[in-house]
């Protein structure tokens, strides 16, 4: 690189690292329900699938159609097919601390305690 | 006649001499100003999945891709997930340039893995001093940093770490003083002082993270040797306190590697308890642990272009 070039890039590289760094802390989460509410509980099928038709089945995805012909959500019974072969893998990769499912962003805190919950009672209708 | 020959004789006998001299002169010169940089302290631009302090030669292109399988053992492991394959945990490619023998340039996409996803990333370093064969230089000091930006939708929950009030709250960034020394052959020890600022945390988390890392290469025969990279991030106790009281503790991150050279090739086999990739999360966000056999699989592949 030559050095003009260098010597106007670095400090303009440099000043917009400084404009874009800010701090900032995100307030205090809503008390969540308790790890023992879980056993009192009561979550059922059809909530469950409200939130699967809405952030796994709305889009392209999880229909049973091409990629995801194992990973079928359309139906309760076939999203608990996917569960009863796959428990582990859906629990770390939609209700984990290290979730990535959904793709555009993992499901609230509540959302996933509520599954992982649902899931414990041995998935409920 | 005879004298005449003599007298060129003479003459070229002295320049002889006058021309070793210089020669001599000039080889000492030579030796004492050229102190010879010290080569291939490491084989990558990694050492693990943080950066060694080697950069790319000049219009060397670099097109990498690294991956992050998910758990082998613990709850999340084990034959079910065919010990981790199933899950990628995470993914980057990414295409890195020398643009000249101390400073290189990068973009990058990461899939992520922490509170943020969809990473883009770009990176600059810059080989400030190599360590040279006479010790004139003992230690080889490389500077890194790297701004990365979210492109993931922003969450509706206030208290995320992913809701974006703001552009600026998608950003985070990573710099990093990568001191190396080359001890013998078969041994290269690394220090990482490094610095992490995320411009938007969660609650009790810290916007600044420092860490101190360390690494090196032990080299047991001529092709094998064995990796290791340990970051020790400075977090503030009531944040430790605060994630532990919400079942998320948090790790310091540890990876083993495995260097084997074949001719053509080198192959790493890693090992490492971080899900992430990034600096910009593996430092601050690793909360899978080794003793529960949360660690994964991982590798680079790169394929460099020179151009």
């Amino acid at each position: 690189m030559k050095k003009p070039m260098r010597a106007t890039l670095l400090p303009f590289v440099l000043l917009l690292f400084m404009y874009s760094c800010t701090a900032e802390q995100a307030p205090a989460p809503e008390p969540g329900i308790p790890p023992t509410a879980c056993d009192t509980a009561v979550i059922t099928s059809t909530y469950i699938m409200t939130t699967i038709s809405t952030r796994c089945t709305n889009g392209a995805c999880h229909k049973g159609t091409g990629n995801f012909v194992v990973s079928d959500f359309s139906t309760l019974e076939k999203l608990k097919t996917y569960l009863n072969a796959n428990e582990a893998l859906f629990r770390e990769r939609v209700t984990s601390a290290n979730a990535d499912m959904p793709p555009r962003g993992k499901l609230s805190e509540g959302m996933r305690d509520s599954i992982n919950c649902w899931l414990n009672h041995g998935m409920p209708d | 006649m005879k004298h005449i020959y003599l007298l060129l004789l003479g003459c070229g006998l002295g320049l002889n001499a006058f021309a070793q001299e210089s020669l001599e002169a000039l080889v000492e010169k030579e030796t004492v100003k050229t102190h010879e940089p010290v080569i291939a302290t490491y084989k990558s631009t990694r050492l693990i999945q943080g950066h060694s302090p080697e950069t790319l030669k000049k219009r060397e292109l670099d097109f990498r891709v690294a991956h992050h399988f998910g758990d082998l053992g613990g709850e999340f492991g084990g034959p079910k997930t065919f010990f981790g394959l199933d899950n990628s945990a995470d993914v980057r490619i990414a295409f890195e340039y020398g643009v000249t023998d101390r400073i290189m340039v990068g973009i990058g996409r990461t899939k992520g893995s922490g509170s943020l996803t969809q990473l883009y990333e770009g990176l600059a370093k810059y080989k400030v001093l190599a360590q040279t064969t006479d010790d004139h230089m003992p230690v080889t000091v490389t500077l890194f940093g790297n701004a990365v930006v979210s492109g993931m939708t922003s969450s509706t929950t206030v208290s995320d770490a992913s809701y974006f009030g703001k552009f600026s709250d998608r950003m985070s960034y990573t710099g990093q003083v990568i001191i190396a020394r080359k001890f013998s052959r078969n041994v290269s020890l690394t220090l990482l002082p490094t610095l992490v600022h995320r411009n938007r945390v969660g609650y009790k988390d810290q916007n600044d993270i420092f860490a101190l890392g360390g690494g090196g290469r032990v080299k047991f025969t001529k092709r094998l040797g064995l990796l290791l990279e340990y970051y020790y991030p400075f977090r503030s106790q009531e944040s430790k306190d605060y994630f532990k009281s919400q079942g998320r503790e948090l790790y310091n991150p540890l990876a083993v590697g495995v260097e084997w050279e074949t001719g053509g090739h080198v192959f790493h086999l890693n090992f490492g308890n971080s899900t992430a990739i990034l600096e910009n999360q593996f430092i601050p966000e690793t909360s899978s642990s080794w003793l529960q056999g949360q660690f994964r699989w991982g590798f680079n592949i790169s394929r460099r272009f020179s151009l």
